[in-house]
């Protein structure tokens, strides 16, 4: 993964960096408008959806701050298993999201870190997301996304999204939120 | 002393205060958390010298390493000296720990009478002119600590009871779990945080079954509709027990999958559907000869090891309080290294799936304790005692050998009752001889 690549100028490049992004911003004004069928639509049907853990290391030990994909992880998600909480969270008895939290999904810094061939692109961004919850429950959680893109009949599907958290204690009751 | 309206076993109430009162509060960490065996992780988590991993007795921060000659030892994470904490790594390697204020320096193994304990302080000659004492320095240890099939456990009491004693006879439980493969800790160490008072995730861990059909139906008819996974009825029976013992231990034990569809075939021994990913020991003749017939038919189980030890399925959490309105949980999961590779691979990426903040399950969870302690704290009616009277008076203890002290039923609140009553007795004693002359006993009618 490139962290810090050049920056690109061609025409090429800012036209797919708008598109990129445009539908990166879609896909957060879906989840925040809670339509999870539109949102499962952006995905593909492999989608990989991955969230590790995270916990504080000495700085000799960094490689070991995140777990590795196969090991545990807040989220270790297929396209069924996606399926299924949006099922459990629509189908009237999911007592965490309703009355349903009000979230708003921030990001920023989005580049584009790798062209692959057959018109995929790794995607790196920041991200923010609230929840105001009843009266004064509020969460934040800050963290770094890298998206794999896939063009599937034209549109930018989501192919692989990895969630870098940067709290290690979640300070939240739960994760009923998508990222 | 506690009020009597506080837990009033005969009646089935439990006052609104135990779970907001700051005196009642600051009693719990001394004489609950401050006593007991609490749980400080799996020995795989730290399988060579010099290994470590952090976590705490209540509010209590502690160090757990591995000696040079590959014993368990556990420290208390606050340095002589100012009293910070000497490392702020949540796991790791390390020969010595060294304080980021002065520098006090200490061997990793923890040893404070021998050679170990206090290795170096800077200055020692300049500014001390060598007249500090290092032996008499060292971390200051937990007072006992000690390792039962695999999980470690720590007590801050030099009178505690030996370990195999305070487990008693919910070793017959631990067993059962921990029998069942050759277990590991999954890499990764989940916590978070609730706005609850722990003891509202110790009450619906040892045993609240009815809860499940309501606070989780959203999760149930999920997989119910896209797994053709069996639903759990509204109000209706379980095939199980519930298994109660001494110093507040208990657990549920489930022997068929969901009321309905009991699926244990008598006759055969066999059950007719198995999830590989939980009970592929099934196809193991020498596991399946080691639970004997009756721990066989477990499918499911949920319990807590007194005080704040949740164990489901393959999970080990510790809740631990921080304050009388929140608590951290630390989750670890356990895969079986008997197990095939596929499905080795499955127990370590779906461990926290069902159970865990984003857990299926858990996630109704979190928001419902936290509730129940908004509710503890309404001013105006303190005195209305919460009730817990399912099946009240009709929990007749059996000991009849098969099992640890059992009530025949599943869903109750039996086991809710016994976890207040036990935990009315520790923090009723004035010290470890009194608790454990003086502790509810699992015989008779509840």
């Amino acid at each position: 993964m490139i962290i810090a690549g050049e920056a690109s100028t061609t025409l090429e490049d800012v036209v797919l960096q708008h598109d990129v992004e445009q539908t990166l911003f879609r896909e957060a004004a879906l989840l925040d408008a809670h339509d999870y069928t539109a949102w499962l639509d952006m995905l593909t049907d492999d989608i990989v959806y991955w969230m590790p853990i995270r916990n504080t290391r000495a700085a000799t030990e960094l490689d070991l701050e995140f777990t590795a994909f196969g090991e545990g992880a807040y989220f270790d998600d297929d396209r069924g298993a996606l399926e299924i909480r949006v099922e459990k969270r629509t189908n009237g008895y999911a007592w965490s999201e309703d009355p349903p939290s009000r979230t708003r999904h921030f990001l920023t810094n989005v580049r584009i870190v790798e062209k692959h061939t057959a018109g995929e692109v790794t995607v790196s961004s920041n991200m923010v997301v609230f929840r105001s919850r009843l009266d004064m429950d509020e969460d934040w959680w800050v963290g770094r996304r890298v998206d794999r893109l896939r063009k599937v009949d034209g549109r930018w599907k989501i192919a692989r999204r990895e969630i870098y958290l940067d709290q290690t204690v979640l300070k939240s009751k739960n994760l009923s939120t998508f990222f | 002393m506690l009020a009597e309206s506080a837990v009033d076993l005969k009646r089935g109430l439990v006052g609104r205060e135990i779970f907001n009162d700051p005196d009642i509060y600051d009693t719990e960490l001394q004489r609950v958390f401050g006593r007991s065996w609490l749980f400080l992780g799996h020995e795989t988590q730290i399988p060579s010298p010099g290994d470590y991993i952090t976590c705490k007795m209540g509010e209590t921060p502690v160090i757990v390493t591995r000696d040079g000659g590959g014993a368990i030892r556990a420290m208390i994470n606050s340095c002589r000296h100012r009293g910070n904490p000497v490392t702020r790594s949540d796991a790791g390697h390390a020969r010595t720990f060294t304080c980021a204020y002065h520098g006090w320096c200490y061997d990793s193994s923890g040893k404070r009478v021998d050679s170990g304990g206090l290795v170096a302080v800077p200055g020692l000659k300049t500014y001390y002119d060598e007249k500090i004492d290092l032996p008499a320095w060292g971390l200051i240890p937990v007072a006992q600590v000690g390792v039962y099939h695999g999980l470690i456990f720590g007590t801050l009491d030099p009178q505690a009871v030996p370990l195999e004693e305070f487990l008693g006879d919910f070793r017959w439980f631990l067993d059962m779990v921990l029998d069942r493969g050759d277990f590991a800790a999954v890499p990764g160490v989940v916590r978070w945080r609730m706005k609850c008072n722990w003891k509202f995730a110790a009450d619906n861990a040892i045993g609240d079954n009815a809860h499940a059909q309501i606070a989780h139906r959203s999760a149930f008819i999920a997989m119910e509709r896209k797994l053709g996974a069996p639903r759990m009825g509204l109000g209706v029976d379980e095939p199980g027990f519930t298994i109660l013992t001494d110093y507040g231990h208990g657990a549920n034990c489930k022997t068929s999958y969901f009321a309905g569809t009991n699926d244990y075939d008598t006759a055969s021994g066999k059950f007719q559907r198995i999830d590989p990913v939980y009970e592929q020991w099934r196809e193991n003749p020498a596991i399946v000869e080691k639970m004997g017939p009756l721990r066989s038919q477990i499918v499911r189980y949920n319990g807590n090891v007194f005080p704040n030890l949740f164990i489901i399925d393959r999970l080990l959490m510790m809740r631990n309080p921080i304050g009388p309105g929140e608590t951290e949980i630390r989750a670890i999961a356990l895969y079986d290294r008997n197990a095939s590779p596929e499905i080795q691979e499955l127990q370590k990426r779906r461990a926290f799936r069902k159970f865990g903040p984003s857990g299926l399950l858990e996630q109704e969870d979190g928001e419902n304790w936290d509730q129940a302690t908004v509710g503890a704290r309404i001013r105006a009616i303190k005195d209305a005692a919460l009730n817990y009277e399912m099946g009240l008076g009709t929990g007749t203890f059996v000991n009849d050998g098969q099992t640890p002290p059992r009530i025949d039923s599943m869903i109750n609140e039996h086991a809710q009752l016994w976890f207040y009553q036990s935990w009315a007795d520790a923090m009723n004693a004035n010290d470890w001889p009194a608790w454990r002359a003086n502790h509810v006993r699992p015989e008779g009618t509840m």
